[in-house]
């Protein structure tokens, strides 16, 4: 007869296994990937989606996934809706076909949280981010950032804001650092845009 | 902006590199003489490949292919570094990362084109067929098909291929006008300025008012460009120029800025714009005869020299067997 306690410990135990056969199929996945071993890299994929208890089992995974797709050079338009799709399940939804004048806004907006010296002193004295899911969707956002610059989608540039808004929230990850994301990704796009409407071809 | 971000990412060299990438190859572009941005390039790939970014390190190999062939890296060179940056890693994960090998194929063909056809390929129609074009259309890849476009119009362009890309050119170039408008990337630069040479010869032959408007756009944004990098734009603006005021038939004003093109080109080191800038203001002088045969044979000359220095044997071959 098992105590209540040895049930509790063996359920434990079996939920660690599940979690480390989960993470050995998503590094064995990486792996496969680098080696240009496609088909056995799906077959590893496969293998954690199919066994995951939750969506957060799913997510190293699901960010392999979106990065091949994003890299094959055919599947774009499939990596930019399975990348919004998990980006949904993330808690972060984007219009599907946004205005100019909410762009505009929305980086006007973004630029007053970020110029300015006492923002940038802010800024460089970030916390390091601790939310898990806002961590995992900023990882999923730059995923993205790539995607949308490849599709030269409007997206990009809420995508952008968003990150930064994020960051300025819940602090900088490794993967979105301060400086990686808003200042160079964000500033391109408040740069094109002010192309944009210097050249006149940009109606807000 | 970029240097706050470098100093962000402080020792993480892994970062480093992305953020690196970032800078030189998407945003330095608009501000800084362009042909400096190439070593930090190469850097950014050797580092990136050090440290095992195999993403980044494909990412900055291509865009370094890109930029040195768009702004006259001498093409003999070119060609061996891009065949070994091929053969050393494109091959390996042609599988994996099909979408840098389908990229950097179109530049290694276009290099190809222009050195002869001893060379390979002599054609941009074969290498870049209207299939490719629309393929990487219906997949969305709207970078990678704007970047084909703009090494077929090149080509195209620089061999007097005209009629066989109007049809292609007509159908492209209000749709990324349209596309491009949300976004500013370095492929941007190359199909405005060639798309808008080539729109400006066909309104000169039709007077179609379809190619005087993306003429009129293309010249709208190098003026734009121009007043944030005088270096990387000048020139290229005052031969769009020089080619509108010569379809409208403002002689004068065309020949100088025939003459500023050239003179900016040369300043600027874009050897082989400072060629098609030679060869364009030939062809106009002639046209328009209002020039003695001694400054034409003078121009051709220079064209000659520069597509050779430039590395353009094809080119020069065929400058050279043209009436």
């Amino acid at each position: 007869m098992y105590s209540m306690l040895d049930l509790f410990s063996i359920i434990y135990c079996v939920s660690c296994f599940v979690r480390l056969s989960l993470e050995l199929f998503s590094q064995s996945a990486l792996v496969e990937w680098a080696l240009g071993n496609t088909e056995q890299m799906m077959s590893s994929l496969d293998e954690v989606f199919n066994n995951a208890n939750c969506f957060e089992d799913t997510l190293r995974t699901a960010h392999v996934k979106l990065a091949y797709l994003r890299m094959t050079g055919n599947c774009l338009a499939e990596a930019i809706a399975y990348g919004f799709k998990v980006l949904e399940h993330l808690g972060e939804t984007f219009p599907a076909t946004p205005e100019n004048g909410i762009i505009v806004q929305e980086m006007l907006d973004t630029k007053e949280l970020v110029t300015g010296s006492s923002n940038e002193s802010k800024l460089r004295s970030l916390p390091e981010m601790t939310d898990f899911t806002k961590k995992e969707a900023m990882t999923f956002l730059e995923e993205m950032l790539l995607c949308c610059y490849q599709s030269q989608s409007i997206h990009f540039t809420l995508i952008a804001c968003r990150m930064v808004r994020i960051t300025l929230q819940y602090g900088r990850t490794k993967t979105s650092c301060v400086g990686k994301m808003f200042l160079h990704d964000f500033f391109l796009h408040l740069y094109s845009l002010s192309l944009r409407l210097n050249g006149g071809s940009f109606c807000s | 902006m970029g240097k706050t971000s470098m100093i962000l990412a402080g020792s993480d060299k892994r970062l480093l590199c992305s953020i690196m990438y970032r800078v030189y190859a998407l945003i330095n572009i608009w501000k800084e003489p362009i042909q400096a941005i190439l070593p930090h390039l190469k850097e950014i790939y050797n580092t990136s490949l050090k440290y095992g970014m195999i993403d980044y390190a494909l990412f900055s190999g291509m865009s370094f292919a890109y930029r040195a062939f768009f702004t006259g890296s001498l093409l003999q060179p070119l060609r061996k570094e891009v065949a070994l940056y091929m053969r050393s890693n494109i091959e390996r994960h042609k599988r994996s990362r099909k979408l840098t090998h389908l990229m950097v194929v179109p530049i290694f063909n276009g290099i190809s084109c222009l050195r002869g056809s001893s060379s390979g390929t002599e054609n941009a129609e074969k290498f870049i067929t209207e299939e490719h074009l629309a393929e990487a259309l219906r997949n969305k890849e709207f970078m990678f098909c704007e970047s084909m476009l703009a090494i077929k119009m090149m080509c195209s362009f620089i061999f007097r291929r005209l009629d066989e890309i109007k049809a292609t050119v007509r159908q492209y170039l209000e749709l990324f006008e349209r596309q491009g408008s949300a976004s500013a990337q370095f492929i941007n630069i190359y199909r405005l300025f060639y798309g808008g040479l080539l729109s400006l010869h066909f309104y000169r032959e039709s007077r179609d008012q379809f190619w005087l408007d993306r003429a009129a756009h293309a010249i709208q944004k190098m003026e734009v460009w121009t007043a944030e990098s005088v270096w990387n734009f000048e020139n290229k603006l005052f031969l769009l120029q020089a080619e509108r005021h010569y379809a409208s038939g403002e002689m004068d004003c065309a020949a100088e800025k025939y003459k500023l093109a050239q003179e900016s080109s040369k300043k600027h080191r874009f050897v082989h714009e400072e060629a098609l800038a030679c060869e364009l203001a030939a062809a106009f002088h002639v046209k328009a005869g209002n020039e003695n045969a001694i400054v034409v044979a003078e121009l051709i000359d220079r064209a000659v020299t520069c597509y050779q220095t430039w590395g353009a044997e094809g080119k020069v071959e065929s400058l050279l067997l043209s009436p």
